[in-house]
Protein backbone atom coordinates (compact mmCIF):
# COMPACT_ATOMS: atom_id res chain seq x y z
CA UNK A 1 0.00 0.00 0.00
CA UNK A 2 2.70 2.40 0.68
CA UNK A 3 5.03 1.23 -1.63
CA UNK A 4 1.94 1.98 -4.01
CA UNK A 5 1.67 5.48 -2.93
CA UNK A 6 5.02 6.08 -3.09
CA UNK A 7 5.28 4.94 -6.60
CA UNK A 8 2.26 7.16 -7.34
CA UNK A 9 3.50 9.96 -5.77
CA UNK A 10 6.54 9.69 -8.02
CA UNK A 11 5.02 9.58 -11.09
CA UNK A 12 2.99 12.75 -10.25
CA UNK A 13 6.27 14.40 -9.36
CA UNK A 14 7.48 13.35 -12.76
CA UNK A 15 4.12 14.30 -14.77
CA UNK A 16 4.97 18.03 -13.30
CA UNK A 17 8.49 17.76 -13.91
CA UNK A 18 8.38 16.73 -17.71
CA UNK A 19 7.15 19.78 -18.40
CA UNK A 20 10.66 21.75 -17.80
CA UNK A 21 11.43 19.10 -20.97
CA UNK A 22 9.44 21.31 -23.01
CA UNK A 23 12.09 24.35 -22.22
CA UNK A 24 15.12 22.33 -22.34
CA UNK A 25 14.42 20.79 -25.35
CA UNK A 26 12.99 23.39 -27.60
CA UNK A 27 15.47 24.59 -30.51
CA UNK A 28 17.24 27.59 -30.23
CA UNK A 29 15.20 30.64 -31.74
CA UNK A 30 11.61 28.86 -31.65
CA UNK A 31 10.96 29.41 -27.85
CA UNK A 32 7.39 28.53 -27.22
CA UNK A 33 6.72 28.85 -31.19
CA UNK A 34 7.83 32.40 -31.46
CA UNK A 35 11.28 32.57 -33.82
CA UNK A 36 13.28 35.22 -31.18
CA UNK A 37 16.68 36.72 -32.11
CA UNK A 38 19.56 34.71 -31.30
CA UNK A 39 20.90 37.11 -28.52
CA UNK A 40 17.33 37.45 -26.69
CA UNK A 41 18.12 36.06 -23.06
CA UNK A 42 15.87 32.59 -23.23
CA UNK A 43 16.82 31.60 -19.67
CA UNK A 44 14.78 34.93 -18.27
CA UNK A 45 11.94 33.87 -19.47
CA UNK A 46 12.27 29.79 -19.24
CA UNK A 47 13.22 30.39 -15.74
CA UNK A 48 10.13 31.53 -13.96
CA UNK A 49 8.32 28.85 -16.38
CA UNK A 50 10.46 25.90 -14.87
CA UNK A 51 11.07 26.93 -11.09
CA UNK A 52 6.91 26.83 -11.40
CA UNK A 53 6.76 22.58 -12.51
CA UNK A 54 9.85 21.83 -10.20
CA UNK A 55 7.75 23.66 -7.22
CA UNK A 56 4.68 22.05 -8.61
CA UNK A 57 6.66 18.39 -8.90
CA UNK A 58 7.75 18.65 -5.03
CA UNK A 59 4.21 19.71 -4.24
CA UNK A 60 2.83 17.26 -6.13
CA UNK A 61 5.23 14.08 -3.91
CA UNK A 62 4.15 15.61 -0.93
CA UNK A 63 0.19 16.34 -1.41
CA UNK A 64 0.07 12.57 -2.86
CA UNK A 65 1.51 10.99 -0.15
CA UNK A 66 -0.48 13.00 2.27
CA UNK A 67 -3.82 11.33 0.38
CA UNK A 68 -4.95 8.09 -0.27
CA UNK A 69 -3.98 6.12 -3.60
CA UNK A 70 -7.51 7.20 -5.28
CA UNK A 71 -7.40 10.63 -4.49
CA UNK A 72 -3.62 10.57 -5.06
CA UNK A 73 -3.48 9.24 -8.16
CA UNK A 74 -5.79 11.73 -9.40
CA UNK A 75 -3.36 14.83 -8.44
CA UNK A 76 -0.93 14.17 -12.23
CA UNK A 77 -4.25 14.99 -14.13
CA UNK A 78 -4.12 18.48 -12.68
CA UNK A 79 -0.55 19.02 -14.91
CA UNK A 80 -1.91 19.81 -17.86
CA UNK A 81 -3.99 22.96 -17.20
CA UNK A 82 -0.72 24.05 -15.49
CA UNK A 83 1.28 23.59 -18.34
CA UNK A 84 -1.00 24.79 -20.48
CA UNK A 85 -1.18 28.04 -18.34
CA UNK A 86 2.50 28.31 -18.32
CA UNK A 87 2.44 27.48 -22.07
CA UNK A 88 0.53 30.39 -22.90
CA UNK A 89 1.92 32.76 -20.04
CA UNK A 90 5.12 32.53 -21.54
CA UNK A 91 4.32 32.99 -25.17
CA UNK A 92 2.54 36.24 -24.07
CA UNK A 93 5.74 37.35 -22.41
CA UNK A 94 8.23 36.51 -25.69
CA UNK A 95 6.28 37.59 -28.11
CA UNK A 96 7.28 41.35 -27.70
CA UNK A 97 10.39 39.45 -28.92
CA UNK A 98 9.33 38.21 -31.66
CA UNK A 99 11.50 38.62 -34.76
CA UNK A 100 10.21 40.52 -37.76
CA UNK A 101 11.72 39.56 -40.86
CA UNK A 102 11.84 40.84 -44.45
CA UNK A 103 11.01 39.19 -47.84
CA UNK A 104 13.79 38.95 -50.62
CA UNK A 105 13.66 37.76 -53.70
CA UNK A 106 14.53 38.64 -57.30
CA UNK A 107 12.13 40.01 -60.33
CA UNK A 108 13.86 38.82 -63.28
CA UNK A 109 14.12 35.47 -64.06
CA UNK A 110 16.78 34.60 -61.95
CA UNK A 111 15.25 33.30 -58.67
CA UNK A 112 17.16 34.12 -55.28
CA UNK A 113 14.89 31.24 -53.45
CA UNK A 114 14.81 28.27 -55.24
CA UNK A 115 16.32 25.58 -54.36
CA UNK A 116 18.30 23.22 -57.09
CA UNK A 117 17.94 19.62 -56.39
CA UNK A 118 21.62 17.96 -57.95
CA UNK A 119 21.25 15.17 -60.38
CA UNK A 120 19.53 11.98 -58.65
CA UNK A 121 20.36 8.29 -59.57
CA UNK A 122 17.59 6.47 -60.61
CA UNK A 123 19.52 3.25 -60.84
CA UNK A 124 18.69 1.57 -57.60
CA UNK A 125 15.17 1.90 -58.86
CA UNK A 126 15.78 0.58 -62.45
CA UNK A 127 17.69 -2.60 -61.22
CA UNK A 128 15.06 -3.07 -58.56
CA UNK A 129 12.87 -3.55 -61.72
CA UNK A 130 15.15 -5.82 -63.09
CA UNK A 131 15.52 -8.07 -60.39
CA UNK A 132 11.70 -8.12 -59.74
CA UNK A 133 11.52 -9.27 -63.57
CA UNK A 134 14.11 -11.29 -63.62
CA UNK A 135 13.14 -13.76 -60.65
CA UNK A 136 9.49 -13.76 -61.62
CA UNK A 137 10.65 -15.03 -65.27
CA UNK A 138 12.75 -17.25 -63.83
CA UNK A 139 9.73 -18.94 -61.46
CA UNK A 140 7.71 -19.40 -64.62
CA UNK A 141 9.91 -21.30 -66.66
CA UNK A 142 10.35 -23.24 -63.69
CA UNK A 143 6.92 -24.24 -63.11
CA UNK A 144 6.68 -27.43 -63.21
CA UNK A 145 8.83 -28.08 -60.40
CA UNK A 146 6.71 -26.14 -58.38
CA UNK A 147 4.88 -28.21 -55.83
CA UNK A 148 0.95 -28.34 -55.62
CA UNK A 149 1.16 -27.15 -52.31
CA UNK A 150 3.95 -24.92 -50.49
CA UNK A 151 4.34 -23.88 -47.19
CA UNK A 152 3.77 -19.34 -47.07
CA UNK A 153 4.77 -19.31 -43.29
CA UNK A 154 6.48 -20.38 -40.51
CA UNK A 155 6.08 -20.93 -37.07
CA UNK A 156 9.24 -19.57 -34.29
CA UNK A 157 10.67 -23.24 -34.71
CA UNK A 158 10.95 -23.12 -38.17
CA UNK A 159 7.75 -25.49 -38.60
CA UNK A 160 5.36 -23.98 -41.43
CA UNK A 161 1.87 -23.05 -40.04
CA UNK A 162 0.17 -21.61 -43.29
CA UNK A 163 0.48 -22.97 -46.89
CA UNK A 164 -0.60 -22.04 -50.38
CA UNK A 165 -1.70 -23.88 -53.76
CA UNK A 166 -0.08 -23.45 -56.44
CA UNK A 167 -1.89 -20.63 -58.31
CA UNK A 168 -0.88 -17.22 -59.77
CA UNK A 169 -1.55 -15.18 -56.90
CA UNK A 170 0.38 -17.21 -54.73
CA UNK A 171 2.91 -18.15 -56.85
CA UNK A 172 3.74 -14.34 -58.01
CA UNK A 173 2.29 -12.98 -54.68
CA UNK A 174 5.90 -11.30 -53.92
CA UNK A 175 6.35 -10.15 -57.60
CA UNK A 176 2.88 -8.21 -56.61
CA UNK A 177 4.32 -6.93 -53.18
CA UNK A 178 7.93 -5.77 -54.70
CA UNK A 179 6.57 -4.25 -57.50
CA UNK A 180 4.09 -2.45 -55.07
CA UNK A 181 7.04 -1.47 -52.85
CA UNK A 182 9.04 -0.32 -55.27
CA UNK A 183 6.04 1.82 -56.68
CA UNK A 184 5.40 3.27 -53.06
CA UNK A 185 9.39 4.33 -53.04
CA UNK A 186 9.44 5.82 -56.24
CA UNK A 187 5.94 7.74 -56.23
CA UNK A 188 7.01 9.15 -52.71
CA UNK A 189 10.19 10.29 -54.25
CA UNK A 190 8.69 11.95 -57.52
CA UNK A 191 6.88 14.98 -55.64
CA UNK A 192 10.38 16.12 -53.89
CA UNK A 193 11.58 15.82 -57.77
CA UNK A 194 8.61 17.60 -59.73
CA UNK A 195 7.88 20.57 -57.56
CA UNK A 196 9.69 23.49 -57.24
CA UNK A 197 11.17 24.25 -53.81
CA UNK A 198 12.28 27.17 -51.95
CA UNK A 199 14.36 28.55 -49.23
CA UNK A 200 11.91 30.48 -46.57
CA UNK A 201 14.25 29.87 -43.61
CA UNK A 202 18.25 29.24 -44.58
CA UNK A 203 18.43 31.26 -48.29
CA UNK A 204 21.81 31.22 -48.44
CA UNK A 205 24.14 29.77 -51.04
CA UNK A 206 25.21 27.11 -48.66
CA UNK A 207 21.83 26.36 -47.36
CA UNK A 208 19.96 26.30 -50.59
CA UNK A 209 22.79 23.58 -51.35
CA UNK A 210 22.68 21.86 -48.18
CA UNK A 211 18.51 21.24 -49.09
CA UNK A 212 19.29 20.11 -52.60
CA UNK A 213 21.63 17.94 -51.85
CA UNK A 214 19.18 16.33 -48.60
CA UNK A 215 16.27 15.71 -51.11
CA UNK A 216 19.19 14.03 -53.96
CA UNK A 217 20.62 11.80 -51.96
CA UNK A 218 17.26 10.83 -50.20
CA UNK A 219 15.66 10.43 -53.93
CA UNK A 220 19.18 8.33 -54.58
CA UNK A 221 19.79 6.54 -51.58
CA UNK A 222 15.94 4.91 -51.64
CA UNK A 223 16.12 3.92 -54.81
CA UNK A 224 19.46 1.58 -53.55
CA UNK A 225 17.05 0.87 -50.55
CA UNK A 226 13.97 -0.59 -52.53
CA UNK A 227 16.55 -2.64 -54.40
CA UNK A 228 18.23 -4.16 -51.25
CA UNK A 229 14.79 -4.93 -50.30
CA UNK A 230 13.61 -6.39 -53.82
CA UNK A 231 16.42 -8.80 -53.48
CA UNK A 232 15.56 -10.26 -50.34
CA UNK A 233 12.03 -10.56 -50.88
CA UNK A 234 12.80 -12.28 -54.19
CA UNK A 235 15.35 -14.82 -52.63
CA UNK A 236 12.05 -15.42 -50.19
CA UNK A 237 10.15 -16.04 -53.02
CA UNK A 238 11.79 -18.30 -55.06
CA UNK A 239 13.00 -20.23 -51.20
CA UNK A 240 9.09 -20.56 -50.94
CA UNK A 241 8.09 -22.28 -54.04
CA UNK A 242 11.06 -23.88 -55.14
CA UNK A 243 11.67 -26.43 -53.23
CA UNK A 244 15.91 -26.54 -54.78
CA UNK A 245 16.22 -22.64 -53.33
CA UNK A 246 14.36 -23.66 -50.10
CA UNK A 247 17.68 -23.24 -48.26
CA UNK A 248 17.85 -19.50 -49.24
CA UNK A 249 14.86 -18.34 -46.80
CA UNK A 250 16.81 -18.04 -43.87
CA UNK A 251 19.41 -16.28 -45.73
CA UNK A 252 16.97 -14.23 -47.12
CA UNK A 253 15.06 -13.47 -43.74
CA UNK A 254 18.39 -12.07 -42.46
CA UNK A 255 19.17 -10.13 -45.33
CA UNK A 256 15.59 -8.15 -44.98
CA UNK A 257 16.54 -7.49 -41.31
CA UNK A 258 19.87 -6.65 -42.11
CA UNK A 259 18.51 -4.08 -44.67
CA UNK A 260 15.87 -3.15 -42.75
CA UNK A 261 17.45 -1.93 -39.84
CA UNK A 262 21.34 -1.07 -41.19
CA UNK A 263 19.65 0.22 -44.40
CA UNK A 264 17.99 3.15 -42.93
CA UNK A 265 21.06 4.02 -40.91
CA UNK A 266 22.89 3.87 -43.33
CA UNK A 267 20.68 5.95 -45.40
CA UNK A 268 20.63 8.37 -42.69
CA UNK A 269 24.25 8.60 -42.51
CA UNK A 270 24.76 9.07 -46.37
CA UNK A 271 21.91 11.91 -46.70
CA UNK A 272 23.57 13.62 -43.57
CA UNK A 273 27.17 13.54 -44.96
CA UNK A 274 26.18 14.39 -48.97
CA UNK A 275 24.18 17.58 -47.04
CA UNK A 276 27.31 18.25 -44.77
CA UNK A 277 29.32 18.28 -48.10
CA UNK A 278 27.40 20.48 -49.74
CA UNK A 279 26.90 23.34 -46.81
CA UNK A 280 30.87 23.42 -46.78
CA UNK A 281 31.13 23.64 -43.31
CA UNK A 282 29.33 27.23 -43.18
CA UNK A 283 26.55 28.11 -40.44
CA UNK A 284 22.85 28.60 -41.45
CA UNK A 285 21.91 31.78 -42.12
CA UNK A 286 18.35 32.25 -40.82
CA UNK A 287 16.96 35.14 -42.45
CA UNK A 288 13.14 34.76 -40.48
CA UNK A 289 11.60 35.99 -43.73
CA UNK A 290 8.30 34.57 -42.50
CA UNK A 291 6.68 35.28 -39.63
CA UNK A 292 5.08 33.31 -36.66
CA UNK A 293 1.63 33.71 -38.32
CA UNK A 294 2.70 31.24 -40.97
CA UNK A 295 3.76 28.86 -38.96
CA UNK A 296 1.12 26.75 -37.28
CA UNK A 297 2.45 25.31 -34.04
CA UNK A 298 5.69 26.89 -34.74
CA UNK A 299 6.93 24.47 -37.54
CA UNK A 300 3.70 23.86 -39.77
CA UNK A 301 4.19 26.32 -42.41
CA UNK A 302 0.65 27.41 -43.81
CA UNK A 303 0.80 30.36 -45.72
CA UNK A 304 -2.35 30.92 -48.87
CA UNK A 305 -0.31 33.96 -50.33
CA UNK A 306 2.81 31.87 -50.98
CA UNK A 307 2.77 29.87 -54.04
CA UNK A 308 5.60 27.33 -53.19
CA UNK A 309 4.56 24.17 -52.47
CA UNK A 310 7.37 22.92 -50.88
CA UNK A 311 10.03 24.79 -48.89
CA UNK A 312 13.19 24.09 -46.65
CA UNK A 313 12.22 22.97 -43.41
CA UNK A 314 12.19 25.56 -40.05
CA UNK A 315 14.13 23.41 -37.80
CA UNK A 316 16.85 20.53 -38.96
CA UNK A 317 17.12 19.00 -42.45
CA UNK A 318 15.54 18.66 -45.37
CA UNK A 319 12.10 20.43 -47.00
CA UNK A 320 8.25 20.89 -45.84
CA UNK A 321 5.10 21.20 -47.93
CA UNK A 322 3.23 24.29 -47.33
CA UNK A 323 0.33 22.95 -45.87
CA UNK A 324 -2.13 25.78 -47.48
CA UNK A 325 -2.01 24.03 -50.79
CA UNK A 326 -3.21 20.64 -52.00
CA UNK A 327 0.10 18.71 -52.07
CA UNK A 328 0.43 19.83 -48.13
CA UNK A 329 -2.90 18.82 -47.25
CA UNK A 330 -3.09 15.40 -49.54
CA UNK A 331 0.24 14.89 -47.86
CA UNK A 332 -1.37 15.45 -43.92
CA UNK A 333 -3.94 13.78 -44.97
CA UNK A 334 -1.88 10.18 -45.67
CA UNK A 335 -0.02 10.72 -42.86
CA UNK A 336 -2.99 10.82 -40.56
CA UNK A 337 -5.19 7.74 -42.62
CA UNK A 338 -1.75 5.69 -42.32
CA UNK A 339 -1.07 6.60 -38.60
CA UNK A 340 -4.87 5.78 -38.12
CA UNK A 341 -5.74 2.87 -40.24
CA UNK A 342 -3.66 0.19 -38.22
CA UNK A 343 -5.89 1.37 -34.96
CA UNK A 344 -9.28 0.79 -36.57
CA UNK A 345 -8.26 -2.34 -38.40
CA UNK A 346 -8.23 -3.70 -34.15
CA UNK A 347 -12.34 -2.73 -34.53
CA UNK A 348 -12.53 -4.65 -37.93
CA UNK B 1 17.91 41.05 -54.65
CA UNK B 2 14.85 43.49 -54.07
CA UNK B 3 13.64 43.57 -50.16
CA UNK B 4 9.94 44.06 -48.92
CA UNK B 5 8.47 44.52 -45.15
CA UNK B 6 5.68 42.79 -44.54
CA UNK B 7 4.89 45.10 -41.39
CA UNK B 8 5.65 48.11 -43.08
CA UNK B 9 2.00 50.37 -43.93
CA UNK B 10 2.96 51.11 -47.51
CA UNK B 11 1.12 48.25 -49.31
CA UNK B 12 3.62 45.17 -50.65
CA UNK B 13 2.69 45.92 -54.34
CA UNK B 14 3.84 49.58 -54.11
CA UNK B 15 6.93 48.62 -52.01
CA UNK B 16 7.59 46.32 -55.39
CA UNK B 17 6.81 48.84 -57.80
CA UNK B 18 8.94 51.52 -55.55
CA UNK B 19 12.16 48.90 -56.13
CA UNK B 20 12.10 47.74 -59.35
CA UNK B 21 11.54 51.92 -60.11
CA UNK B 22 14.66 52.39 -58.11
CA UNK B 23 16.26 48.96 -60.18
CA UNK B 24 15.80 50.89 -62.92
CA UNK B 25 16.84 54.24 -62.05
CA UNK B 26 20.12 52.54 -60.75
CA UNK B 27 20.58 50.83 -63.83
CA UNK B 28 20.44 47.62 -62.39
CA UNK B 29 17.66 46.54 -64.59
CA UNK B 30 18.22 47.75 -68.17
CA UNK B 31 15.87 48.45 -70.79
CA UNK B 32 14.84 45.23 -72.45
CA UNK B 33 15.53 43.03 -69.23
CA UNK B 34 13.04 40.67 -69.42
CA UNK B 35 11.13 40.83 -66.10
CA UNK B 36 10.49 36.94 -64.43
CA UNK B 37 6.61 35.80 -64.90
CA UNK B 38 3.82 37.08 -61.91
CA UNK B 39 4.01 33.35 -60.05
CA UNK B 40 7.96 33.03 -60.27
CA UNK B 41 8.36 36.85 -58.83
CA UNK B 42 5.68 35.44 -56.65
CA UNK B 43 6.94 32.23 -55.41
CA UNK B 44 10.22 33.56 -55.25
CA UNK B 45 8.87 35.94 -52.19
CA UNK B 46 6.36 34.12 -50.88
CA UNK B 47 3.55 36.78 -52.08
CA UNK B 48 0.38 36.24 -53.62
CA UNK B 49 0.77 36.10 -57.59
CA UNK B 50 -2.25 39.10 -57.52
CA UNK B 51 0.11 41.08 -55.61
CA UNK B 52 3.14 40.87 -58.10
CA UNK B 53 0.44 41.10 -60.84
CA UNK B 54 -0.81 44.59 -59.47
CA UNK B 55 2.93 46.05 -59.24
CA UNK B 56 3.46 45.17 -63.46
CA UNK B 57 -0.01 46.73 -63.95
CA UNK B 58 0.69 50.13 -62.23
CA UNK B 59 4.32 50.03 -63.85
CA UNK B 60 2.79 49.59 -67.29
CA UNK B 61 0.29 51.93 -67.20
CA UNK B 62 3.25 54.54 -66.19
CA UNK B 63 5.04 53.32 -69.47
CA UNK B 64 7.83 52.06 -67.69
CA UNK B 65 7.58 48.48 -68.63
CA UNK B 66 5.58 46.87 -71.50
CA UNK B 67 4.08 43.24 -71.97
CA UNK B 68 4.64 41.54 -75.22
CA UNK B 69 1.83 39.14 -75.75
CA UNK B 70 2.91 35.65 -74.19
CA UNK B 71 6.39 36.50 -74.02
CA UNK B 72 6.25 38.54 -70.69
CA UNK B 73 7.29 41.71 -69.52
CA UNK B 74 9.96 43.99 -70.26
CA UNK B 75 11.78 46.88 -69.29
CA UNK B 76 10.50 49.55 -71.54
CA UNK B 77 13.26 50.46 -74.38
CA UNK B 78 12.16 53.98 -75.31
CA UNK B 79 11.00 56.61 -73.23
CA UNK B 80 7.47 58.21 -74.91
CA UNK B 81 7.46 60.26 -77.63
CA UNK B 82 6.02 63.28 -75.42
CA UNK B 83 6.79 64.98 -72.69
CA UNK B 84 3.10 64.77 -71.20
CA UNK B 85 4.71 61.81 -68.29
CA UNK B 86 7.03 64.21 -67.22
CA UNK B 87 4.03 67.40 -66.84
CA UNK B 88 2.09 65.47 -65.03
CA UNK B 89 4.60 64.19 -62.42
CA UNK B 90 6.28 67.68 -62.12
CA UNK B 91 1.99 69.21 -62.08
CA UNK B 92 1.45 66.59 -59.38
CA UNK B 93 4.11 67.38 -56.69
CA UNK B 94 3.31 71.63 -57.01
CA UNK B 95 -0.10 70.30 -56.34
CA UNK B 96 0.87 68.55 -53.42
CA UNK B 97 2.58 71.88 -52.29
CA UNK B 98 6.41 71.40 -53.29
CA UNK B 99 8.33 74.47 -54.37
CA UNK B 100 10.22 73.98 -57.99
CA UNK B 101 13.49 75.00 -55.63
CA UNK B 102 12.78 72.07 -53.96
CA UNK B 103 12.13 69.61 -57.32
CA UNK B 104 15.18 71.12 -58.41
CA UNK B 105 16.97 70.67 -55.11
CA UNK B 106 15.89 66.62 -55.38
CA UNK B 107 17.18 66.74 -58.79
CA UNK B 108 20.34 67.64 -57.87
CA UNK B 109 20.28 65.08 -54.50
CA UNK B 110 19.52 62.03 -56.79
CA UNK B 111 21.89 62.95 -59.60
CA UNK B 112 24.63 62.69 -57.48
CA UNK B 113 23.27 59.49 -55.75
CA UNK B 114 22.98 57.57 -59.26
CA UNK B 115 26.58 59.51 -60.58
CA UNK B 116 27.85 57.45 -57.25
CA UNK B 117 26.28 54.42 -58.37
CA UNK B 118 28.18 54.40 -61.79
Amino acid sequence: MIVELVLIALINALVFWSGTLLTRLAPRNTAFGYRVSEDFDREEVFGPFNRILELAAVSAFVITLALDLAAGSLIGVLALPLMLFLWFDGRRKIRPHEFRGVLTGSVTEDSENLIEVPPVSLLGYWLGLLVIGVSAAYIASQWSNIPERFATHFSGNWEPDAWSDKSVLGVFGLTFLNLGLLVLMAGSVLPFLKLKIYARTDPSEAGKKATGAVISATATALGWFALALVVCLSLMQLSIVLPAWQSAGILALIGTLVVSIGGTIGMIAYIMVKADKARGGLKPQFNYRNDDQFYKGGMFYHNPDDPARLIDKRDGLGVDFNYAHAPGKIFAVAVVVLLVAPLLLLFL
Amino acid sequence: MITLDPHSSIPLYLQLHDAILAAIARGELKPGTKLGSVRAVAADFGINPATVKQAYDLLQEEGVVATRGRSGTFVAAQRPADDSPLRKTVTLLLSQGFSFAEIRDQLDVLESELENLR
